[in-house]
Order: C-alpha cells, then structure tokens, then sequence
C-alpha cells in the first residue's frame, strides 16, 4: 500500500514507478508517427510497432541503444541474447545488424523474427 | 467565542429588562448592583456589514506532472464573511501550460502518460472556507481549505477528464490601502482524476503558488 502511494505521487509528478526504458522516443509502441515523438517503425520487422529516432551514430539514440543502418538510420536496441529482447513482446529476437557509422562491427540488436 | 459574547450581552441587558418591567415612576425595591461586563482577551473583530465582501484575484504558477495540469495559473475569487475570523469562497481557476504530447503505450498496450510539471489545462471552479489568524499590525496570516470541479486536458495526447481536487493552503493578506488588500498565498491539491484514454482513475495532485490583489466592497 505504501510503495502504490509512493507510484501515485511520483506518477503525478511526472516521475516513473517503471524501471522500462521504453518512451516515446524509443520502444513505446505504435500505429503512426503521432505515437512517438519522431518516428513510427511499422512491419514484420518491428512487431507491434516501435517508436523509434533517426540517426547518424550512436550518440544521436537515447540510453544505450545503437543506430543501425536500417530505415535511413535509426536507434534500436542493443541486446547480448534474445531474452534481453522479450520486453518488447513476442516476435523480437536478437539479431547482427550493420550499425550506421562506417568502420564499426556489425552489432546485436532487438529486432524482429 | 459566540456564547461568550452573548452571555456578556445579557448580563448587560438583563437589569434593563427588569427595570422596563417595573411601573413608571416605582422606586426599585432593591437596588441591583450594575455588573461589569465580562471582558474578553481577545475578542473577534467585529463584522462590519459595509466590508462582508471581497473579490481577489491571484496569478501565479501551478506545479503539476503526470495526468495533472501544470503552468501559469490564474485565479478569480469571491469571499463573503461569515464571522470575524471565517470567511466562506467561491473561485475559478485556469492552469495554463504546454500542449506537448507526453503519453505513449509501452509494451503491453497500456496507456503511459509522463507529462512535465508545466504541461496541460485546468479549469476548475471550487468552494472553501477561510480563517484568519492573528497576525501583526496590517499583516494577517490565513488558512483555507476547499474543494473544486476541474476540468483537465492534454491537447497533444487528446487527454481529457474531470478531477475532484480538494485543497489546503496558507496565505497572508497585507492592508496596503483603504479596501485594498494584497495576498500571497500558497496550496496544495489532491484528488481522483477520471480519464479518457483507458486511464480510468488516476491521481491528480499540484502545487500551485500564487500572488494578487483583494478588494472589499462597497
């Protein structure tokens, strides 16, 4: 009862309860672009919808994520195995993907099946 | 404080009572002594008809987040007398802050709303009572609680309802010219919040602060 009166006042003021990262301008999901702050990723590659943020190198995507040459470039997120991928909900596994800034490794991304 | 005032006002009246009685011209058979008239410490101001009345109005901010509107906030308020120390107000206020969008659906298509201490609109007209405390020469200190009707919007997310806020704030008043008062003042607000969207019932608590300018009426 306390920690629900400790999320109501946070939730009030604007604050999380949520250990998510998922928000409007990464993870959140989507059926158009008024769903996200920038982008709506739509298609069997990003189930359920994914908002997501345009971008050149990594240091355009928020928190962690890497920006894979997909979609002209785009922040999604980075993974190790698929069970960091299941959060998203079904249909996402953890996949190589070409990052968008030349030079770099391939690197691991939650995308879809 | 009433039944001591009244209880002072009959000791007062009540030899006059018995003396109206008695038949003109007839001596009192025995004297009554006048008593002196309980005294008060601190008595109520008396209510001055001519100044039952007041109109106010405040401009300030108010802090909201979540599903609670937040921005600059204007205030409009009536307050009539009800004893020395009490008075009875009715007010409208408006919050106005930023349309931004700030909900989204996370992963399990339940609708998450994060908005910023200064985003949305309120419009909400409520009721409470105030009551004045002793304060120094034309400063005076003040309580008040109420209760309101607001309407809430989040233009951005297409977010609307209607929230039951009940407030509690404190305030002080400055005389600072004939039938001119300026007050500072500062609340908080709490209540159920019932919304669009699937939110259902959500919180919906601010802090708003705020100062302004009251008149006494003619």
């Amino acid at each position: 009862m306390l920690r629900l009166g400790a999320c109501a006042l946070l939730l009030a003021f604007g604050l999380s309860c949520s250990s998510s990262d998922v928000s409007r301008s990464l993870g959140a999901q989507c059926d158009s672009r008024s769903d996200c702050d920038e982008r709506c990723l739509r298609g069997e590659d990003y189930p359920d919808g994914m908002c997501t943020t345009s971008c050149e190198t990594d240091r355009d995507c928020p928190g962690e994520a890497r920006c894979i040459d997909e979609e002209g470039g785009v922040c999604l997120y980075r993974c190790q195995e698929r069970v960091q991928c299941e959060f998203l909900g079904g249909g996402w596994d953890c996949t190589e993907k070409s990052p968008r800034e030349d030079d770099v490794e391939d690197v691991l991304v939650c995308f879809g099946q | 404080m009433f039944w001591s005032i009244a209880l002072s006002i009959g000791i007062l009246t009540f030899p006059s009572v018995l003396l109206a009685q008695e038949a003109p011209g007839a001596q009192p058979a025995v004297e009554i002594p006048t008593p002196s008239p309980a005294i008060d410490p601190e008595p109520d101001p008396e209510p001055d008809p001519s100044d039952s009345q007041e109109l106010g109005v405040l401009v300030g901010a108010a802090i909201g987040g979540g599903v609670s509107p937040g921005g600059m906030a204007v205030d409009g308020r009536y307050l009539y007398r009800l004893s020395g120390l009490d008075w009875f107000e009715v007010g409208t206020s408006f919050t106005l802050g930023s349309g931004d969008a700030a909900c989204f659906r996370d992963r399990q298509s339940d609708l998450v709303c994060q908005h910023g201490l200064l985003d949305g609109f309120g419009a909400e007209v409520s009721a409470g009572l105030r009551r004045y405390f002793a304060g120094q020469q034309q400063f005076r200190p003040y309580a008040r609680v109420g209760v309101g009707l607001k309407l809430v919007s989040f233009s951005g997310d297409e977010l609307r309802g209607v929230a039951i806020p009940v407030s509690a704030g404190a305030g002080i008043r400055v005389d600072v010219a004939n039938r001119v008062l300026v007050v500072a003042e500062a609340s908080l607000r709490g209540g159920p919040a019932f919304l669009n969207r699937g939110l259902e019932v959500e919180p919906n608590l601010g802090l708003a602060i705020g100062a302004g300018v009251e008149f006494t009426l003619e």
